[in-house]
């Protein structure tokens, strides 16, 4: 059985430092899916990702366990990559789309979908693991952390350090995105005039 | 008909619609096979996005990070042998060469011409000595530094010292120049 989290930082506490070579491998995947969701580049997400764990592990003595060490490290991996973000945006490679979090709920004009599509079908799936990926990374990071991590809101607050309304609106327009694009590319909307919505 | 805000049906997907909601929409959702399957849509949304498969680092890449945080660490003897393998050869060969010109140096006068068959020889040692002493009074001068024979074990030491001093800065300019990334 593979020892909790509290139990490998005992034993990098306590001197084995090579026990930290276990934490990265439990943790990797999870947080370079993060990482790739907001760097997009995956030469760039795993150098930050490297930074972020090196932050880690310096940091490890004085973390006090006020949540979980994966809240913990997903907003130390979270911080690395908004920052290294922010460097490249400097440099003109990136753009960061800004939203409100007020305006989401009245702005909806969308189809109905129709009432006998299959949802399980493996087209689907593939169109929702590539728009996914397309999602801008200010969606795509708070709704990985929704998912892939299965955080809730409230966890996300505490790693993103967004106001609660602002998780909430992105991954309302997440969940809006994948939505729009699944219809647009299975043309699964209701051939008739909107009733709702 | 009215059909039920996507917001409203993304809580309901995710079970966490207020008690008050549910009552007001679900009857409705019993009813509407497009609401039904809007609830579905996020469900499966949802399902499949957490299905997806992660994204994986480099092979590499645990030991990367383990290389960055060992040296802040600790670090067993042999693999400090093995990352300062350069430094560790440079030290032996120092050694070497000087054990070798001071066994050499114990059998001839350096104040004597030098014969035809080890001229150049004893002439290297003699510049080493010459230099040896001077650097020794120069620090003599500088830091009134404790007396011993220039040479046999008083230059060894001295050397030794010598080495230690540039390994530490050795040390000092490799961390600084991992810092700017000059270094892996």
């Amino acid at each position: 059985m593979s020892d909790t989290d509290k139990e490998i930082i005992k034993h990098i506490l306590d001197g084995d430092v090579r026990s930290f070579g276990i934490l990265v491998d439990k943790h990797k995947a999870k947080a370079m899916t993060l990482a790739m969701r907001i760097l997009k580049n995956r030469e760039d997400a795993e150098e930050a990702l490297q930074d972020a764990f090196v932050r880690v592990y310096r940091a490890l003595s004085s973390f006090e366990w006020k949540s979980s060490f994966s809240t913990w490290l997903y907003r130390i991996v979270y911080n690395t990559c908004i920052s290294a973000a922010g460097k490249r945006e400097k440099k003109g490679h990136f753009s960061v789309e800004l939203d409100d979090e007020n305006e989401y709920i009245n702005e909806i004009e969308s189809p109905d979908i129709q009432p006998d599509i299959d949802l399980e079908s493996k087209e689907i799936s593939k169109i929702i693991y590539e728009e996914v990926d397309k999602l801008p990374d200010v969606y795509g990071s708070t709704f990985t952390l929704f998912t892939i991590q299965d955080m809730s809101y409230e966890e996300i607050v505490q790693v993103t350090g967004l106001p609660l309304g602002t998780v909430k609106a992105r991954l309302f327009r997440a969940r809006l995105m994948l939505r729009e694009a699944l219809i647009k590319r299975m043309d699964l909307a209701v051939v008739k005039e909107k009733e709702g919505y | 008909m009215e059909h039920i805000p996507l917001d409203i049906i993304c809580k309901i997907a995710d079970e966490k619609a207020e008690e008050k909601e549910l009552d007001q929409y679900l009857a409705h959702i019993e009813q509407c096979k497009i609401c039904q399957k809007e609830v579905e849509l996020q469900r499966s949304i949802l399902k499949i996005s957490r299905n997806k498969p992660l994204v994986t680092p480099s092979k590499t890449f645990t030991d990367n990070v383990l290389s960055e945080v060992i040296p802040a660490g600790k670090k067993k003897w042999y693999e400090w042998m093995l990352n300062n393998m350069g430094n560790v050869f440079a030290m032996v060969s120092v050694i070497a060469f000087l054990v070798y010109v001071l066994s050499l140096t114990e059998n001839t006068d350096l104040n004597q011409e030098p014969s035809n068959k080890n001229t150049q020889i004893t002439e290297i040692m003699k510049s080493f000595k010459d230099i040896s002493l001077s650097i020794y009074e120069y620090f003599n001068k500088s830091i009134n530094i404790p007396d011993f024979p220039i040479s046999g074990m008083g230059t060894l030491s001295f050397a030794l010292i010598a080495i230690i001093i540039l390994v530490f800065i050795d040390q000092i300019l490799s961390k600084f120049l991992k810092r700017l990334k000059i270094l892996s």
